[in-house]
């Protein structure tokens, strides 16, 4: 099933890419804010960004492996596409899979391939050494996501997200999943190689898979990196936070209202954690928020069996 | 062309500037960060994340090869300047500015090595060993020179050594420094990686006999030295209040009253920053637990006994209020415990570990103090 | 059915041609195709290419990753299930689950998840 045709999933292209601006606006002004500039030039910032980069030239390095290279790239500008593909509004979605909670996990699991052909393809030590990192980075966050997304399933019974969106008609699922929630959260953070679960492009490794990236190239991963932020924010939403669910105002409008203050929240919450780095992660991934998330499977699977 | 000159002029509202910090041009740098801070231009981490390449100081030889080395690697839009004094920071960037800003691909070409290398690639011989010939028993001088020429672009391919287990891993070199945000100014270290994983450590150059800074320059380059580490940690928004606090240090005084003034409004703001570091406990995990130095290990080799302890104990050295004169630990004696401090640790660890050693005091009043990082 | 593929078919699109307008958009621009320049190494040349056989020291993680993956592959048919089936269902899948977590377990006590 699904409903709108194509004008409804233009709108929907033009809302993500709205909320992603947003949110390197966001990011923008609390950076100004901590180095003293003013908040107007950091709510310009993507503009100027994305200026600065159309003018510039593109290159390659030698015997970089191109192919790969720019897939990676392209790759991460059109997965966020497919993801916000199963998000509903009013009971059903652009493309209102049975199994569109898969669906979200199979575009975020892309991801991983794109991240690491986009270290790979550059022929450069910093790029390879920032697209394993990142691996293993996701070999941390990968399982508690997955985990995660199941909660919610769970309890409605339907990995159909339009379903699930339907079961929190009385209570948020965030209320009585909140591990399950902050682990998609930073799930969400690792997938968008961004924040505290970027150090494969961090500042120690020249900017690790974005090294050698220059002009259009970076650009595209930089807004690819932002969309996927907002993609995912609004795939928590649904999963979550009632979808676009809200009184007054109508679904549409709801939906992207709670999407943006969730991005808000993840803004502001980035810029007060340091980087985590992937070896000290994984045992976090995997001893902490990964039985952690299982409990919290858990608890929702024992509430489901006992309300029969 | 309307549309290239209006995306022109917004892209100039962000430019991004790669730092090279020659030897002795510290206040030189600062004085560049600080401005580059307050026209809200991003300090760029690569020569593809530059539009302007500014050389802080008389550049030699040797790091002016490196400069033009990178220069041919940054893309354009760009621009090169050097500056030698406080007093024309803001002039050279905005001229720097201005030539970003007007730039035409067509002015300024860019050398484009492809097909040179690739000519050089057939004149070379081709009976390289491939990386997966598992009895690779050249040492590694031979295997260099044989294979110079040898690959793709006529560079050669990777070859193998041992690990740490004896298994014939891949092996892959890099320089850090000296053209390296958030890296001590002239010094050249070839890292040998396995994975991301350094096997060892050839020290190029290290500058030899720096001189004490005068105190209150004494007290920001400590806290410059707090600020890069705590930006290669991820920690941006703290490591921009270092770099705060170290520019408050370092305004012009226009007399002794404030330069007082400075001074004790910088100490407040390292407390506070001390403070807010000291409650980050996830920085504190990341970092606890990195680099440790014994203090038996300090006495053998002869390092600081500053040294002890942890990257974070160094990190929490850094913010505290100095004491008494300062001496730093010279370069050259950080360059010389690199090759014990850094081969087994992933790169990030050695780059946090390489920040946290520069800038440290070389004698410190109460080294017993000083605990060891348990 | 249909109108859900023409959907998903507009969203790809809508990506592809916006890859494809930059790209062209950029070179209408600059008239230029891109330059090859060496990888950044702090201004010194490379001794060797990047691109080689990466010494991966987390491989042990990978396999427990590979085994919890395909118990993924149960959990999705099982949420949708387990209502339905009741206490049984839940018990045998995190018993289940709970030998995963043994090994794990193990692997963290050798070490597997530390590397460097």
């Amino acid at each position: 099933m699904g409903t709108g045709g194509p004008s409804a999933a233009l709108l929907a292209v033009g809302l993500l890419a709205l909320a992603a601006v947003m949110a390197a606006s966001a990011h923008g002004v609390l950076a100004e804010r901590a180095s003293g500039g003013s908040a107007a030039r950091g709510l310009t910032r993507p503009f100027s960004e994305a200026a600065r980069l159309l003018r510039q030239r593109r290159r390659a390095t030698v015997a970089a492996d191109r192919l790969l290279w720019r897939s990676g790239g392209a790759g991460l500008g059109v997965i966020p596409l497919l993801m916000v593909a199963v998000v509903p509004v009013g009971g059903t979605a652009l493309f209102d899979s049975a199994v569109g909670v898969v669906w979200f996990n199979t575009a975020d699991v892309i991801v991983w391939a794109l991240v690491w052909l986009l270290g790979w393809g550059a022929n450069s030590t910093y790029g390879l050494v920032g697209g394993y990192r990142f691996l293993a980075g996701a070999l941390g966050y990968e399982l508690p996501l997955m985990f995660a997304l199941t909660a919610p399933a769970v309890a409605a019974a339907s990995l159909r997200v339009s379903d699930v969106v339907a079961a929190q008609r009385d209570l948020w699922f965030v209320v009585w999943m909140p591990v399950a929630f902050v682990v998609m959260c930073l799930g969400i953070a690792g997938f968008s190689v961004w924040g505290p679960l970027s150090p494969g492009a961090a500042t120690d490794l020249a900017g690790g898979v974005l090294a050698e990236l220059s002009g259009p190239d970076r650009l595209l991963v930089q807004a690819g990196r932002y969309l996927l932020l907002a993609a995912g924010s609004a795939v928590a939403v649904c999963l979550f936070l009632g979808g676009g669910s809200g009184p007054l105002l109508p679904e549409g409008l709801w939906l992207l209202v709670k999407t943006v203050v969730l991005l808000g929240v993840l803004v502001v919450l980035r810029r007060r954690l340091p980087l985590l780095r992937p070896d000290r992660f994984l045992e976090i991934g995997w001893l902490i928020l990964l039985p952690a998330t299982l409990l919290q499977l858990l608890v929702v699977s024992v509430v489901v069996v006992g309300g029969r | 062309m309307g549309m290239t000159s209006a995306l022109g002029r917004l892209a100039s509202r962000s430019l991004h500037v790669l730092l090279v910090e020659t030897p002795g041009a510290f206040e030189l740098r600062a004085a560049v960060e600080r401005s580059c801070r307050e026209r809200g231009w991003p300090l760029a981490v690569s020569p593809t994340d530059a539009d302007v390449v500014l050389i802080c100081g008389r550049d030699g030889d040797a790091l002016g090869e490196a400069v033009d080395a990178v220069w041919r690697q940054v893309p354009g839009p760009r621009a090169r300047g050097e500056i030698r004094s406080p007093s024309e920071v803001e002039a050279t960037l905005d001229r720097l500015a201005a030539v970003v800003t007007g730039w035409r691909p067509e002015q300024d070409p860019i050398a484009d090595i492809g097909a040179g290398r690739a000519n050089d690639a057939g004149n070379g011989h081709d009976d390289h060993h491939a990386p997966d010939d598992g009895t690779d028993d050249h040492t590694d001088d031979e295997s260099d020179e044989e294979m110079d020429m040898s690959g793709p672009g006529g560079i050669p391919l990777a070859s193998g050594a041992e690990d740490r287990d004896g298994l014939e891993m891949d092996q892959l070199h890099l320089r850090l420094g000296p053209v390296l945000p958030c890296w001590p100014a002239g010094l050249a270290v070839w890292c040998s990686l396995q994975g991301d994983v350094v096997t060892e450590i050839e020290v190029e150059t290290a500058p030899v006999g720096q001189v004490s800074p005068h105190p209150s320059v004494a007290a920001a380059v400590r806290l410059d030295a707090a600020g890069q580490l705590l930006r290669l940690a991820g920690a941006d928004d703290l490591a921009t209040a270092a770099h705060r606090a170290r520019d408050v240090l370092l305004a012009d005084p226009t007399g002794p009253e404030s330069e007082l003034e400075s001074e004790s409004e910088s100490a407040n703001l390292t407390a506070s920053l001390r403070r807010r570091v000291e409650r980050a406990w996830i920085l504190r995990w990341s970092l606890r637990g990195l680099g440790v130095v014994e203090q038996v290990d300090a006495a053998d080799h002869g390092w600081s006994p500053i040294w002890v302890g942890d990257v974070w104990d160094r990190l929490l050295r850094l913010l505290e209020p100095m004491t008494e004169p300062f001496t730093p630990v010279q370069l050259d004696e950080v360059a010389a415990a690199l090759p014990l401090l850094l081969p087994g640790r992933e790169l990030a660890t050695a780059r946090l570990v390489v920040a946290s050693l520069v800038a440290q005091q070389a004698a410190y009043a109460d080294v017993q103090a000083l605990g060891t990082g348990a | 059915m249909s109108l859900a593929y023409l959907n998903l078919t507009v969203l790809l699109g809508a990506g592809v041609l916006a890859v494809v307008v930059l790209y062209l958009g950029h070179r209408v621009l600059l008239r230029e195709s891109p330059v090859t320049a060496l990888p950044f190494l702090s201004g010194a040349d490379p001794r060797e290419h990047a691109l080689s056989r990466f010494h991966v020291r987390w491989y042990v993680v990978t396999l427990l990753f590979l085994a919890f993956d395909v118990e993924m592959l149960f959990m999705y048919p099982w949420a949708l299930v387990v209502a339905f089936e009741g206490v049984g269902a839940v018990v045998e899948m995190f018993f289940f689950l709970a030998v995963l977590m043994v090994g794990v377990v193990w692997a963290w006590r050798e070490g597997a998840m530390r590397w460097a």
